[in-house]
């Protein structure tokens, strides 16, 4: 093998310098703040875990070799966390056991995992996102869709639009419809990948009865509100399409109530690569990216690995028998990608504008007690203050406060003039400070 | 109001691609006869604006969002398994993945695994899958194009590779061994798009459905 380039680091990985490490702290922040303003209180996991607790969400992954997977000096494999809703559930089924539901969690914090799609892609990916636990509420699934567009709108995005769709609506059309197990696994496959031609060859080969394929038929391309999804869909005698039609209207009403009837579409053939999902689940998209900025749904059962009754007893028991004995199986929420969120403000041309330090210190021989007097007095003011330790002064200080982006210099202990502006373009001067991250 | 940007391939299918979209009057003479020479053309008239790039490139430019729509073939589909919605099946540039070998091959027994075999193609992923799911073992050669000629020269005992006609095949001396799958030009959408952009992207594909005689393979 080749030696690696001098400095070179993984694939899939990447540094983020100041001023890109500053731009995610201030988003970090941001959501952070949102999720608490909602009652989401922060949670931090290890970076690491034994492998079959990563593994033991119920296939939330699935694939072992999806994972970064490493081992302690005892031989145990541990694998780097891939999501942060299975520590989470990890957490509220063993240490959080007690604490009175509804559980509202949230993070920041990055996961590790091998792109199955695209080269070049992320194996590091920061996450901001929450878990609301313990709730199978309408109100629950439509707090968890309302948050999620809080904190693009919080991040200062516009334009976006939040599919929905529900698990059962799509099962439950597939079961009405009587097709065979290996059918609809090719139908879901089809969809998953938004393959519309070949979801509708493999159906028209199914030997459907007319009126049914129509029905199917019309799944893909469907667009419109909820009453022209019960007009379609509604009335077919399949009591799961009934159901999450109810769901889904209760929760579209919900969001009506909370102003974001504009931001929120019904996607019914929304269909996640993931099989845990059990309920509403959706997507969220922003003009100009190319996929989806954030996901979510309900995942009942996910979490009984930990919190519910012994394996024994629950060999047989269906996700609602489980649900009725462990209300910490129930689950909703969602997950963004910081990088997108930025990628989608540098775009809009709203990120915030990075201020440099309000001060420049200049440090003349013999100076040191003054400057560092100056430094101090300023600091306490409030204000971000460098000082210079390159002994420049002049037209070359002030060239160094221009590339720093600094307010102003100033010459502690100086006979001449004390301070002076940094220059014109010490700030820059065209563009309004949108908002100042100190 | 901002353009719908559509991604074309270069080549033989823009000919066709051109044809498609002027009957339904979505391109004027935009799109001139001969294939542009600019990669750009903006047609603010009807909204939209044509993006003309190598087929391989087309999902590439929708995938990211470059591009809204695009027009591409189900094999380069196939081989790059871009995200993207595959909304119609536009019926045009028909063709065949094929399994060819030189015409005096004894490829039964070069299949029998008993001697090692090299495939040169401009489709790895989907030779490897195809040769994988029969259980055989065989070293895949990438080329960029002219694959009917590596028989020829010693690069390869066999080519997997797409035909219209089957005329270069002959040309080359080279006989059908399977045929793998079949394919036809594409619309492809932007995932993102296919939401923000509903009412634009409906219009074009109920247009695009209406002129096609949509065939059912």
């Amino acid at each position: 093998m080749r030696e690696p380039m001098r400095g070179a680091i993984p694939e899939g990985v990447r540094d983020r310098l100041p001023r890109e490490a500053r731009l995610q702290r201030w988003l970090s922040g941001r959501l952070s703040d949102t999720f608490l303003q909602w009652g989401y209180r922060e949670v931090i996991t290890p970076t690491f875990e034994f492998v079959e607790g990563v593994l033991a969400g119920a296939g939330v992954l699935g694939r072992r070799e999806d994972l970064y997977q490493l081992f302690d000096r005892r031989g145990a494999t541990l694998a780097l966390r891939p999501d942060m809703t299975t520590p989470i559930a990890r957490l509220v089924g063993t240490r959080m056991a007690s604490e009175p539901l509804p559980l509202r969690l949230a993070y920041v914090a990055p996961v590790f995992r091998y792109p199955r799609v695209r080269a070049g892609g992320a194996h590091e990916v920061w996450q901001a996102g929450v878990e609301l636990i313990g709730s199978e509420s309408a109100l629950a699934d439509a707090e968890v869709v309302a948050l999620a567009c809080q904190s693009l709108t919080a991040a200062g995005l516009g334009g976006f639009k939040l599919g929905l769709g529900h698990v059962a609506f799509l099962a439950g059309l597939f079961e009405w419809a009587g097709l065979a197990e290996l059918v609809v696994r090719e139908l879901k496959a089809a969809l998953v990948a938004r393959d519309l031609v070949g979801y509708e060859r493999r159906l028209r080969g199914a030997g459907l009865d007319a009126q049914t394929e129509a029905v199917l038929l019309a799944l893909p391309t469907f667009r419109g509100d909820l009453a022209a999804a019960v007009a379609q869909f509604g009335g077919l005698g399949a009591p799961s399409v009934e159901k999450a039609l109810q769901d889904l209207g209760q929760v579209m009403a919900l969001l009506e109530a909370a102003g974001l009837a504009g931001s929120v579409a019904l996607d019914l053939s929304l269909c996640h690569a993931l099989d845990y999902y059990t309920g509403l689940i959706f997507e969220g998209h922003l003009p100009g990216l190319g996929a989806p900025v954030l996901t979510g749904g309900r995942y009942d059962a996910l979490l009984t690995e930990w919190g519910g009754p012994p394996s024994a007893t629950s060999g047989a028991q269906t996700p609602a028998e489980l649900n009725s004995q462990c209300p910490q199986s129930l689950g909703t929420g969602f997950a963004l990608e910081l990088d997108r969120v930025l990628e989608a403000l540098e775009r809009q041309g709203k990120l915030p504008t990075l201020a440099g330090p309000a001060v420049v210190l200049a440090c003349e021989p013999g100076k040191e007690i003054q400057v560092m007097q100056e430094a101090t007095r300023l600091r306490a003011q409030g204000l971000s203050v460098e000082i210079d330790l390159g002994g420049r002064s002049g037209e070359e200080l002030a060239a160094y406060a221009r590339q720093r982006e600094a307010g102003r210099v100033a010459y502690p202990g100086a006979n001449a003039p004390t301070e002076t502006e940094a220059t014109e373009q010490g700030r820059p001067t065209g563009r309004p400070t949108v908002e100042s991250i100190h | 109001m901002e353009l719908l940007t559509i991604a074309l391939p270069k080549g033989r299918p823009y000919t066709e691609a051109r044809r498609l979209l002027q009957a339904i009057g979505l391109a004027g003479e935009t799109l001139t006869e001969q294939e542009p020479r600019q990669l750009l053309l903006p047609d603010p008239e009807r909204g939209v604006q044509y993006l003309i790039a190598r087929d391989a490139d087309v999902p590439t430019y929708v995938e990211w969002g470059a591009a809204d729509l695009g027009v591409v073939g189900k094999n380069v589909l196939m081989e790059a398994e871009p995200q993207v919605y595959e909304l119609l099946d536009l019926g045009f540039s028909q063709c065949q993945f094929i399994l060819a070998a030189p015409a005096e091959l004894d490829t039964a027994s070069l299949l029998s695994g008993a001697t090692h075999c090299r495939v040169a193609t401009k489709y790895p992923k989907m030779t490897a899958q195809y040769f994988a799911e029969r259980g055989l073992q065989v070293e895949t050669i990438f080329l960029h194009g002219s694959i009917e000629v590596a028989p020829k020269v010693g690069l390869a005992d066999l080519i997997v590779d797409i035909t219209e006609t089957g005329r270069t095949l002959r040309e080359n001396n080279l006989v059908i061994v399977d045929r793998l799958w079949s394919s036809s030009m594409r619309l492809v959408a932007n995932r993102s798009a296919y939401q923000l952009k509903a009412e634009a992207i409906d219009r074009v594909v109920g247009l695009l459905r209406s002129a096609i005689a949509q065939p059912i393979g």
